[in-house]
């Protein structure tokens, strides 16, 4: 199976930014997963070394984000109208509450226009653009209730939806070697603008997708600080932008595969089918790590965090304070880098005033923190999107007390202490109780570090995502060409016409089979077109499977796709409660 | 009728923890270093919610906005429960209808480039080109009789003045990778390349040159004081940019804009070609007495304005009118305009100096090239897109 892996980052990881996109996911993924042939298509960040990675064979391909406008012609006067109506029809969604539906169609019909003569970076930037932004904006009936945008809004409002619209004109669409319509099945790794070329190529070729987000993509955008120093008119387009994004993704998404419970209640609330939501959590690597040793000699705390109000340092402190009220042998270390300007010496200030300078070390979070440092771990965090970070504290096989937000009590269940957030003496109580009970320590510890291991190693990961990929072919038809019949008539595509295995029989040699279908010959696909080159050794079939006719067959692939997807839970599902802990 | 409990001391209603830690006096500069208790709700508890994130649910784009900074303010789903909703976004749903969004507070304009940076910038660069045009001035005043190495040295000063002062804004815009807003309005050399500005400046050093060069006293008077007029054309682009500036925080619409732009650009050269006119007058005002030397007396001012033909007073207006749209095209993304227009002039200005008076060359070329050059940019400039630079800082 032909899989395409749309991610953003790049083949080198440059920095912290460009991790988040889960780029040792993806790798493990594919080595988890030899037996299917994927491409990369990576979005890279601006000033991202574009290159090839080590030892990978599947095949990149990149595509730059942000930075500078490519150079360009706009369209052609005769072509311009259409560029506008359907760049009205977007910006009409994004501004009028009313109009949310015309967010697809003006933005398949603008990918479409930008493949055919690739001038929307241009359009985008003209005066057109910039007139008919205008005018829907300050239409009657457009949201602008806390600010009306001015000129200046509107000139960077039209260069940042300029960007984001970027990957639309991306080289991918088409039904060749190397482009997306060439592909079984997209899987978008992280959401957000890496989910465009999919969407495109879902409207285009009738690709289906699978979208698995590392916490919810689009509350990274409204937490962001990119877009919180723009004025309100310009960051509420912007964020309507992004949500309308997100929702149109999730429901065109055959399978959504959200890291967490969390994730799926984010993903609900924007408009996804449940029956097509599967949690499948993130794999972690270092799973086979050997559990800490013996503990420190002296009762310690160990908070790992961020230095930022986010994590909440401060609780710690105070709740730590406390702690020593009762035990005075206590100690606390306290692992995170620094959020921000001032915060380390203001906490440090803070341990100061509490009189607990002597007992509070900190320590330079950046390598990770030292979990076999301390005796109990704490997380004081108010906000927990990614259980990244609570799965590497329990693996450790130290007890963990966390605050009750977010993925927290999902993650950690019955093997750890949860106290309400923002609450000092909760969190002190907790703290105590662990400190005082080394039989409980050692109990939750343990039960922890099996628990981290049960759900969060690799192998239920590959094994759900070849279920799944099996489950989205398989209720596909093979010839979605020839299954649409006439232009204007409903689609009769079969779910089954094909067993599953059909699929996974072609190698290498399909992509060659297929590169010589023209992709807008529209009468040369078919079950008689895939016979015949049966005949060529090529496995059958999937020449015609490849080359569809374009847009016909989208709204047949896409009525399978919500049809049979999704449904049974996966391995790594979430277990009943309390199963861990009997087991303990 | 008051309830017991406003009687007591409010240290009593507190739990003991709390009461030890209010026995410790505050920190100085009033920061706060207590952990803040979560009060506990009451009769109608969204209401005490919806003053604390006030602001927060004022300024939010949508629920899911209030539900993130709910989130981030560490409620979940069990204090939405104690709100009587299902989860955070619920309890965002019931927020966002109930707090009326309010217009932003007005952020003050962007800061544009002060009156005072832009009159360094441009005292710079009256200094920048008129002191390579004093030199041979000074020297043709001292030896009549120019040598051919004299020109030379002239004419190398000339050609270095462009090139230095092109890498010295080159270097001066290198870490110009502000917030994206600021390089909407911001001064200084908007987005022209390296190339642009270096062809703008040959070309304007050409074209004070050839005067300065080859034109009798009057005409190198006039070509001294049109180098040093250079700071007025910087000056004019400057604060058309500047004016732009504003206009991009004020005006509502692209029309209005527009409207607000018209009488821009004329102001900025009569605002030039009347301190240009000053400069002339004076430069020709010294000449005057200099050579009637002590004898001069009431005649000077008179004989001054008399000093120069017609043919040479238009001739350092037509000079005036291509620099200043041409100097503003550069910094406003259209540089490449300005790199053509300018080195042209300089060019067919030079190459007419052979055969015709220097003063009548330069108002062929000046003239035409400003006669093509103003309506574009009259057009050009008053559409907001000239002054967002066709990309944004990497």
């Amino acid at each position: 199976m032909r899989v395409a892996l749309l991610t953003e980052g790049a083949t080198e990881s440059a920095g912290p930014d460009t991790r988040r996109s889960g780029d040792g996911w993806c790798d493990r993924l594919m080595d988890g997963l030899a037996e299917h042939e994927f491409r990369l298509y990576l979005l890279a960040p601006p000033g991202c070394a574009v290159g090839t990675r080590p030892g990978r064979p599947a095949a990149v391909h990149e595509f730059p984000m942000g930075g500078r406008r490519p150079p360009g012609h706009g369209p052609a006067l005769h072509r311009r109208r259409q560029y506008v109506r359907a760049y009205r029809d977007l910006v009409r969604a994004l501004v009028l509450p009313a109009e949310r539906r015309s967010f697809g169609p003006g933005l398949y019909r603008l990918a479409e226009l930008a493949r055919e003569d690739g001038a929307l970076p241009a359009f985008l930037a003209s005066g057109a653009a910039q007139r008919t932004l205008e005018a829907v904006w300050r239409s009657p009936g457009a949201d602008t209730a806390a600010g009306q945008p001015q000129v200046g809004d509107l000139l960077v409002a039209g260069d940042l939806l300029e960007q984001c619209l970027r990957p639309l004109s991306a080289p991918w669409y088409g039904t060749g070697a190397g482009e997306l319509g060439g592909a079984d099945l997209c899987h978008v790794v992280g959401g957000g603008p890496a989910a465009l070329p999919a969407l495109v190529a879902g409207a285009l070729h009738g690709v289906p997708f699978v979208v698995t987000e590392h916490g919810p993509q689009l509350r990274e955008q409204y937490r962001s600080d990119r877009y919180a120093q723009y004025r309100w008119p310009v960051r509420a387009l912007l964020l309507g932008f992004s949500r309308l994004l997100a929702e149109e993704t999730y429901r065109q998404a055959a399978v959504l595969t959200p890291d967490s419970e969390y994730g799926r209640q984010w993903q609900q609330r924007c408009g996804a089918a449940p029956e097509r939501i599967r949690v499948v959590y993130e794999g972690a690597a270092a799973v086979d790590r050997a559990p800490a040793g013996p503990e420190p000699e002296l009762p310690t705390l160990l908070w790992a965090g961020a230095l930022e109000p986010g994590h909440d340092p401060e609780l710690m402190l105070h709740a730590f304070a406390r702690v020593r009220a009762d035990l005075p042998t206590a100690r606390l270390r306290m692992y995170g880098e620094e959020g921000g300007p001032g915060r380390a010496a203001h906490c440090r200030v803070v341990a100061d005033r509490l009189g607990l300078d002597d007992a509070v070390s900190f320590e330079d979070g950046r390598g990770g923190p030292a979990w076999e440092t301390g005796g109990v771990l704490v997380l004081s965090a108010r906000t927990q999107s990614s259980p990244r970070m609570l799965v590497d504290a329990m693996l450790s096989g130290r007890a963990v007390v966390t605050t009750e937000v977010g993925v927290a009590r999902e993650v950690v269940g019955p093997a750890g202490l949860l106290v309400p957030p923002r609450s000092p003496q909760a969190l002190a109580g907790a703290c105590l109780a662990l400190l005082g009970d080394s039989e409980r320590r050692v109990r939750l510890g343990r039960a922890g570090r099996r628990r981290a291991q049960e759900r969060f190693a690799v192998e239920p990961v590959t094994t759900a995502f070849r279920e799944i990929y099996l489950e989205l072919v398989s209720g596909r038809p093979a010839f979605p060409a020839a299954a649409s019949g006439t232009r204007g008539r409903p689609h009769r595509a079969q779910p089954f016409a094909r067993p599953a295995e059909y699929w996974v029989a072609g190698g290498t040699e399909a992509v060659g089979a297929a590169e010589d279908v023209p992709d807008d010959s529209p009468e040369a696909v078919g079950p008689v077109e895939g016979t015949e080159r049966a005949g060529d050794g090529g496995p059958p079939g999937l020449g015609g499977g490849r080359a569809d006719g374009g847009e016909r067959a989208a709204g047949a692939g896409r009525l399978f796709g919500e049809t049979r997807a999704g449904g049974g839970r996966t391995p790594a599902g979430p277990a009943e409660p309390g199963a861990l802990a009997e087991a303990v | 009728m008051s309830r017991p409990e406003e009687s007591l001391p409010p240290t009593a209603q507190a739990p003991a923890w709390a009461r030890a830690r209010a026995e410790v006096p505050a920190p100085p500069g009033g920061q706060e270093w207590e952990y803040p208790s979560v009060p506990v709700p009451s009769g109608d508890p969204v209401r005490e919610l919806m003053e604390r994130y006030r602001a927060l649910c004022e300024q939010a784009v949508d629920p899911l906005d209030i539900a993130v900074g709910l989130e981030e303010a560490g409620l979940g789903r069990i204090e939405a429960r104690r709100y009587r909703q299902a989860d955070v976004f619920e309890l965002a749903d019931e927020l966002y209808a109930r707090v009326p969004r309010r217009p932003v507070v007005a952020v003050p304009a962007p800061p544009g480039s002060s009156w005072r940076s832009r009159t360094g910038r441009a005292l710079g660069s009256a200094v920048r080109y008129g002191l390579p045009s004093a030199v041979p001035v000074a020297l043709r005043a001292a030896a009549p009789v120019v040598g051919l190495p004299l020109l030379a040295l002239a004419l190398a000063a000339l050609g270095a003045r462009p090139v230095g002062a092109a890498l010295r804004r080159w270097s001066d815009s290198r870490p110009g990778a502000g917030a994206p807003d600021a390089r909407v309005a911001s001064g200084g050399s908007g987005g022209s390349s390296v190339a642009a500005r270096l062809w703008y400046g040959l070309g304007a050093g050409v074209l004070l040159g050839v005067p300065v060069l080859t034109a009798g006293p009057v005409g190198a008077a006039l070509g001294l004081a049109a180098a040093l007029g250079m700071g007025s054309v910087e000056w004019s682009a400057d604060w058309l940019r500047h004016a732009a500036g504003l206009g991009l925080g004020s005006a509502g619409t692209l029309s209005a804009f527009r409207a607000r732009m018209r009488p821009v650009l004329p102001v900025a050269l009569g605002l030039h070609l009347a301190l240009l006119a000053l400069f002339s007058f004076a430069a020709l005002a010294v000449l005057t007495a200099l050579d009637l030397g002590s004898e001069a007396g009431a005649g000077l001012l008179a004989g001054a304005a008399h000093r120069a033909s017609g043919l040479q007073w238009a001739a350092q207006a037509a000079l005036g009118l291509l620099l200043v749209p041409a100097a503003a095209l550069l910094r406003t993304g259209r540089s490449r305009t300005a790199a053509v227009a300018v080195p042209t002039a300089g060019l067919g200005s030079a190459v007419f100096t052979a055969v015709r008076a220097p003063e009548t060359a330069q108002l062929l070329c000046c003239g035409t090239a400003a006669a093509l050059l103003l309506p574009y940019a009259w057009t050009v400039l008053g559409r907001p897109a000239a002054y967002l630079p066709d990309g944004p800082p990497a």
